[in-house]
């Protein structure tokens, strides 16, 4: 069972990695290096804890199926007293110890982007961070609808046992972003922020039965910037990223430009992961269009 | 001995500096100890680039332990080349390596060693 193993990993963890799982909040300014295994052993925690959840699901499931089964057993005096004395208890303490331990492992648990599109893209990305660079980090999984990130709400009442009633509420979530100087001199900065707008509807249906929908949409914001030495790199043409992402905006500094590529998505489940290669792509878009600079004295041959 | 042949890197590729030690089973090329694994049940030394190549299966983003490992971002990087992106590599070898297969790009106006380790003068590029 996977239970053994979440435990067993989480006791491996160090103070600060436990207080990421408790806040869920962590910024930083490390080497790259010490950012992959401050991150690496929670992703794997996390993965754990996620089978150890399903798992335990299954088994209240089951155990609650069994009290149902052993109650029509006993009613039926099937088995002897003593053997249902027995028996509803287990069934009953599987049942419900499961989804409670389920619930108390809620705490513990995660967002998945966290092992899905943070950790791949750090993996990436630290692999060109310059000698001796460090990488600044923010994280935030502390979940996209939790009260803090709530910019505005908004009630539509109608009154007692009136309906539809409308309930929205709209929230920002910044939660990760990066910044890097890489080999090649440039300074890279990802950010990863979602606005995410809930909907809780009640109504009255066809049969007269008040029902309650909650609709969750979430558009993601991936920015991939990459200011580029202008020494390096020919930045006077850099029309043709445009048509590769939502938007394009270049800046232009005394050694450097910026380019700044934005792409959207859309997701309808506050669980959902975005995937890496929706902000890998980006910087790769501007590596692969943005060509080198002709080289110093070229012109005078 | 020879260096290790193992590129490092993933939108800039260069070569590793370190001497190789071994073997790798599999591409029968030489890796220094840190790109090279022994195989769990086989015993034998792999490296991680084909380690990397074992552990991405479409559409996989890290999802089983071993997703976890250093070697797994050598596999990713091999399907992000596959999906058009050419890297660019510092260093004196020639533009395409057999070996890895990998087509890269070199810069036209590289430094000794192609790799910016100066005082960056602006760290606040992106700061408006």
């Amino acid at each position: 069972m996977k239970l053994i193993s979440a435990l067993r990993k989480y006791f491996s963890l160090n103070a600060a990695q436990r207080q990421f799982i408790n806040k869920g909040i962590w910024a930083c300014n490390k080497p790259a290096a010490e950012v992959l295994d401050f991150i690496r052993p929670l992703a794997s925690f996390d993965t754990d804890l996620d089978q150890t959840r399903s798992q335990l699901l299954k088994t209240g499931c089951a155990g609650l199926i069994l009290l149902f089964i052993a109650l029509i057993l006993a009613g039926n005096e099937v088995f002897s007293e003593e053997t249902m004395n027995l028996l509803m208890p287990f069934t009953l303490a599987l049942g419900l110890g499961s989804f409670l331990l389920r619930w108390f492992f809620g705490s513990y648990d995660l967002h998945n982007n966290l092992r899905h599109f943070i950790l791949p893209v750090l993996e990436s990305v630290s692999q060109d961070v310059a000698p001796g660079g460090r990488m600044i980090i923010k994280i935030d999984v502390r979940g996209k609808t939790c009260k803090s990130k709530m910019i505005n709400q908004k009630h539509d009442n109608p009154g007692w046992f009136s309906y539809p009633k409308v309930s929205i509420w709209n929230y920002r979530d910044y939660w990760f972003s990066c910044r890097a100087k890489l080999v090649d001199g440039s300074n890279l900065f990802i950010n990863v922020e979602d606005a995410v707008r809930e909907r809780k509807r009640t109504y009255t249906s066809i049969s007269g039965k008040v029902k309650t929908k909650t609709k969750i949409k979430i558009k993601h914001k991936i920015i991939a910037s990459l200011a580029m030495k202008t020494k390096t790199y020919d930045l006077s043409n850099t029309d043709p990223l445009k048509n590769d992402c939502h938007r394009l905006k270049v800046k232009d500094k005394p050694q450097r430009k910026a380019v700044t590529m934005v792409n959207r998505a859309v997701s309808t489940d506050a669980d959902t992961h975005l995937d890496p290669m929706f902000c890998l792509s980006l910087v790769g878009k501007i590596l692969m269009t943005i060509p080198t600079a002709p080289a110093q004295g070229a012109s005078h041959e | 001995m020879n260096n290790c042949s193992m590129k490092r890197g993933f939108f800039f590729l260069r070569p590793c500096d370190h001497p190789a030690r071994n073997q790798c089973s599999q591409c029968g090329q030489s890796f220094c100890d840190e790109h090279l694994r022994i195989r769990p049940g086989a015993g034998l030394p792999v490296c991680l680039d084909c380690l990397g190549k074992k552990m991405q299966r479409p559409g996989k983003t890290g999802t089983d332990d071993d997703s976890f490992e250093p070697a797994w971002s050598y596999g990713y990087r091999r399907n992000y080349y596959a999906d058009g992106y050419q890297p660019w590599y510092f260093g004196r070898q020639p533009r395409r390596n057999a070996n890895d297969g990998y087509d890269v790009r070199a810069f036209d106006n590289e430094s000794e060693d192609g790799i910016d380790d100066g005082p960056d003068g602006e760290a606040g590029s992106f700061d408006s």
